[in-house]
Formats: C-alpha cells, sequence, structure tokens
C-alpha cells in the first residue's frame, strides 16, 4: 500500500513539471471547460426568465444541483481519465506492458494520466455550491458536510465503475469507445431534478445507470427534500454492486485479453 | 474553373471513402447524439409545462422541438473540423509536404473535410431531412416546409458550409501558436454552441448577448438556415440575412487566406 503511494507521488510529480512545460495547453483547456459550463449556466439562466420554477426547483436550487453535478464528474475526470484510451489500447495491443510489471494493472493504467483540465469543472462545482449555499435553505451542520463529501465520494466512483464497464467492454468488441460516450451522456439528465423527466427515464437513471445517485438524489437530501440516509444507503449498495462489477469485468477482460503481433 | 477545382475532388474522394469505410461507427455516435437530442427535448418538455402561457419568444413547443431537430440537422450539414487536419499535419510536420504540392493547402483541407461532410450528410442529415420533411406533412407541428424555403434552405446550407469551414479554419491556426489542440477544440466548441443559437433560440438573449452573437459568424452557420427552413423571415429579413451570409463567406475566404500567408512564413516544422 505505501508503495503504490509512493509509485502515485512520484507520477503526480512528472504531471506536475509537464503541466508546468506546456502551461498555455493547461490554462486554455481549464479555461474552455469554464466556456462549456458557462453555456449550461447561461441556459437555465435564460429558460427561468420565461418560468417561475421548474417541477418546483428554483433557479438557486438548480444551480445548486448543476454545481454539485460537476464535483463527482471533475474528480473522476481529474484522476481516471485514462480509462477512456482501454479500448485503443486493446485494439493496438498496449495492455501488454501493464502486465509484465509487478503492480496492479489497473493502477498503472489510472495512474498514467493525470487530466488537469477537469480542474474547470471543480472550479465551476465550487463557485456555485459558494454561490447557492448562503441563499437556499442549508444547515451547515458537521452532519451535512459530511454527507455531502461523502456523496461526492460514492459519485465520482459510481462514475469510474460505469467508465471502466463501458471501456471493459472494449476486450469483446472492436471498439467501445462511442457505447461509453452514450452511456456517458446519460450522466446528463442528472444535471437537472429527474422529476421533470418520464418515469422510465426516471428508473433508468436511478436503477439501471445510477447516475441519479451522483447528483440529484444527494443534492435533495441536501436540500432536505429527501431523507439522507437513505440515500445514502441507496448510493452505498449501488456503489459496492457496480464498483465489485467493474472491477470483475476488466479482470476477466485482462483474462481474454490477446497481444497483436509487433 | 473545373480543371483548377478538379485536382481538389482526390482529396475529398480519398476522406470519403475513409469516411464511408467507418459508417457504422458514425451511426455509433449519432446514437450518442441522440441521448444529447433527447435531453434537450424532453427538458423542453418540462420548461413548456411549467410556463402559464403556451408560446415562448414566438415559439410553441411544437415549434421549440421541430427547432432544435432543425439546428441538429444544419448543424449537421455544415459540419467542418479543419482543426484535427492542422493539428495532426502541425505535429506530424506534414505541413512541409503540403506546401511543395502544386494544390494550395487550405483548400486541401477544406476538400478533405468536404468528403468528410458528405459521409455525414448519407448517414445522417439526408435521413433526418427526409424525417422531418414527413412530421411537417403529416401532421401541424406549426412548422411548413414548402419548395420555396427548402430551396432557399440548401442555398443558405452552401454559405453557411463555406462560414464554417473559413472560420473555423482561422480559429484553428490558433493551435500553431498556442500548441494546445484540445483546449482549442474544447473552446471552440463551446463558443459556436453558446453563439450559434444551438444552445437556445437567438431570440431568448438579452440584448448586449444578441450583439455579440450577430458579430460572431457562428449565428450565419446555424440560425439563418434553420430560421429560413422553418419560414420564420419575412421577405426583406431573409435577403438581409442571405446577404449577411454572403458577406461573410466572401470575408472569411479572403481572411482566411491572409492569415495562412503570414502563418507559412513564420512556421517552422521539424524533421516530416
Amino acid at each position: 500500500m505505501k508503495r503504490y503511494f509512493e509509485i502515485y507521488l512520484k507520477f503526480l510529480a512528472q504531471h506536475l513539471k509537464r503541466m508546468l512545460q506546456y502551461r498555455s495547453d493547461f490554462l486554455i483547456g481549464a479555461g474552455s471547460f469554464l466556456f462549456i459550463q458557462a453555456s449550461g449556466i447561461l441556459f437555465m439562466v435564460l429558460i427561468f426568465q420565461q418560468i417561475p420554477d421548474l417541477n418546483g426547483w428554483s433557479l438557486t436550487e438548480m444551480m445548486f444541483l448543476y454545481g454539485y453535478f460537476q464535483l463527482p464528474r471533475g474528480i473522476d475526470h481529474l484522476l481516471t481519465d485514462n480509462i477512456w484510451l482501454i479500448p485503443t489500447k486493446v485494439r493496438r495491443g498496449e495492455i501488454d506492458r501493464y502486465l509484465l510489471r509487478p503492480i496492479n494493472p489497473l493502477f498503472q493504467l489510472v495512474i498514467e494520466r493525470f487530466q488537469i483540465e477537469a480542474f474547470g469543472e471543480l472550479i465551476v462545482g465550487v463557485a456555485l455550491m459558494i454561490y447557492t449555499i448562503p441563499l437556499l435553505n442549508i444547515d451547515l451542520t458537521v452532519w451535512t458536510v459530511l454527507l455531502g463529501l461523502l456523496f461526492i465520494i460514492l459519485g465520482s466512483l459510481i462514475y469510474t465503475s460505469i467508465k471502466l464497464i463501458t471501456a471493459s467492454i472494449g476486450f469483446w468488441v472492436i471498439n467501445s469507445m462511442p457505447i461509453m460516450t452514450t452511456v456517458y451522456n446519460i450522466a446528463d439528465f442528472s444535471k437537472y431534478p429527474t422529476t421533470i423527466f418520464p418515469k422510465v427515464i426516471q428508473y433508468t437513471v436511478t436503477y439501471l445507470i445510477p447516475f441519479a445517485f451522483v447528483s440529484f438524489l444527494p443534492a435533495t437530501a441536501l436540500l432536505n427534500r429527501s431523507n439522507g440516509l437513505e440515500i445514502l444507503l441507496g448510493s452505498v449498495i449501488a456503489v459496492s454492486v457496480l464498483s465489485i462489477a467493474a472491477y470483475r469485468l476488466w479482470v476477466l477482460g485482462l483474462k481474454s485479453y490477446q497481444s497483436v503481433g509487433s | 474553373m473545373f480543371q483548377t477545382i478538379k485536382p481538389y475532388w482526390a482529396y475529398a474522394k480519398a476522406s470519403f471513402t475513409v469516411g464511408f469505410a467507418y459508417r457504422l461507427h458514425i451511426l455509433f455516435w449519432v446514437l450518442s447524439d441522440l441521448v444529447q437530442v433527447g435531453v434537450l427535448l424532453l427538458i423542453w418538455i418540462a420548461i413548456y409545462g411549467n410556463s402559464s402561457s403556451t408560446t415562448m419568444q414566438g415559439y410553441t413547443l411544437a415549434q421549440m422541438m421541430m427547432y432544435n431537430l432543425i439546428i441538429y440537422m444544419t448543424a449537421s450539414f455544415t459540419y467542418m473540423k479543419p482543426l484535427f487536419d492542422l493539428a495532426d499535419d502541425h505535429f506530424d510536420g506534414k505541413v512541409a509536404m503540403s506546401l511543395i504540392k502544386p494544390t494550395k493547402y487550405i483548400y486541401e483541407v477544406f476538400f478533405r473535410n468536404l468528403g468528410n461532410n458528405f459521409v455525414g450528410n448519407i448517414i445522417i442529415s439526408l435521413p433526418l431531412m427526409i424525417v422531418l420533411s414527413t412530421l411537417t406533412v403529416t401532421a401541424n407541428h406549426g412548422v411548413n416546409f414548402t419548395l420555396g424555403t427548402t430551396i432557399l434552405y440548401v442555398f443558405s446550407i452552401l454559405l453557411a458550409l463555406l462560414i464554417s469551414f473559413f472560420s473555423n479554419f482561422i480559429f484553428a491556426t490558433m493551435v500553431f501558436v498556442t500548441d494546445a489542440t484540445f483546449g482549442m477544440m474544447q473552446l471552440n466548441e463551446a463558443v459556436v454552441r453558446i453563439f450559434s443559437g444551438s444552445l437556445i433560440p437567438l431570440s431568448f438573449f438579452p440584448g448586449w448577448l444578441k450583439t455579440i452573437a450577430y458579430i460572431l459568424p457562428y449565428a450565419s452557420v446555424y440560425t439563418v438556415p434553420t430560421l429560413i427552413l422553418m419560414n420564420r423571415y419575412t421577405n426583406s429579413e431573409l435577403w438581409i440575412n442571405l446577404g449577411i451570409q454572403l458577406a461573410w463567406a466572401i470575408g472569411l475566404i479572403i481572411g482566411a487566406n491572409l492569415i495562412w500567408s503570414v502563418i507559412i512564413t513564420k512556421m517552422k516544422v521539424h524533421g516530416g
């Protein structure tokens, strides 16, 4: 465990050095993420010029939800973005070298990349939190803060697990990238209160591809619209099932992995 | 004229062949787009459900949904992404090779993109056009495609295609200065999304934001063809907007050529 930690720090130091070298790429990358987020916020602001609330959600609450959505997404983005490359690496036979070293292959793969552009998402998320929380009736007790942080960690685990599952399909099909993107886009439903969507979609994002546990359901808990403990329990169950399934599938994929020539 | 264009068709044909070989791949990308469009349509249904009036900024719910579908179709008809080509050629040092060819680099990239664009037209845009036309004919969605609007739409799309390519080309040349491919790509997409009208109809914008949108060329790529097909312009507005499109197309072609001629004198190519 200590060894893994040391290796991680070494990699992190390398990434930071590289970031300092390609400063403009980092700044433009993070800036562009800010811009993309701004478009989502702009959409909500313009919409609320036309309507007083959206199925009982005010603009401030919507912005809180939108900001909260960015946090687990940003963390997952920052730390495990290299999972996106699994389908490509399988196709090109580049998984070999992870199998040759005496360290967990998934760990090696994940630490290869540190997606610093994700700070764009994290900055927007934190800024929206700071802006909306004083305006909303959220009592900042130790319990709510702890609950909020816990949900963020669980939420990023949900993201990572779903990403790993869809990426691991790449061991059996030629290119699972479009599947990954399609499933990843479904997370967009969780940017808004899922209750505004038809029942089919509500069930899908709660039980089948549980993106609702990433931001919508935790947000209802933090806004005192639902029972925090129930949501926490559901989230823990979802994370356990998904992460075990994801890791199993990845290991299974590694077993069936055959390299390519040269 | 024909003789000068002829050699460039080879580029278009080549990229068309490559693109068409991956048609299944493109279909999957359409699937992921569908999720996004679907989310948007469902949000609009919810939004109109919460409104006391049946129209917003002159759009009924049915018209708003048509607007979103048509602007998605317009986006795929005018899809031109020279940034990929420029970044690839820049980092591989291939620009040097293009400079010794008797064809001009800027038009080489244009025709490469055109080939790809045709693949998208066959797989996405044209089928969507047929579906939407059927929809407007069979039921009243507050939008009627007539022969006249369709012809004007095609004409407007051709101009939009030029504006789309040359404005994105100018944007893409910044890759040579910043070396930031991923960042520039995201930034380009974000700016286009906000100011083209694909996020929300520009009539929802407050005045100052609308002004910015009309100073930039992106409204001419997305909003103008879309509103022409939806028959939302009066006669004079129609000709003014087509005129603006034409001015943009000519201005951007000249601008892109000027910028490019400056860049090739400054560019350093390593290896290749």
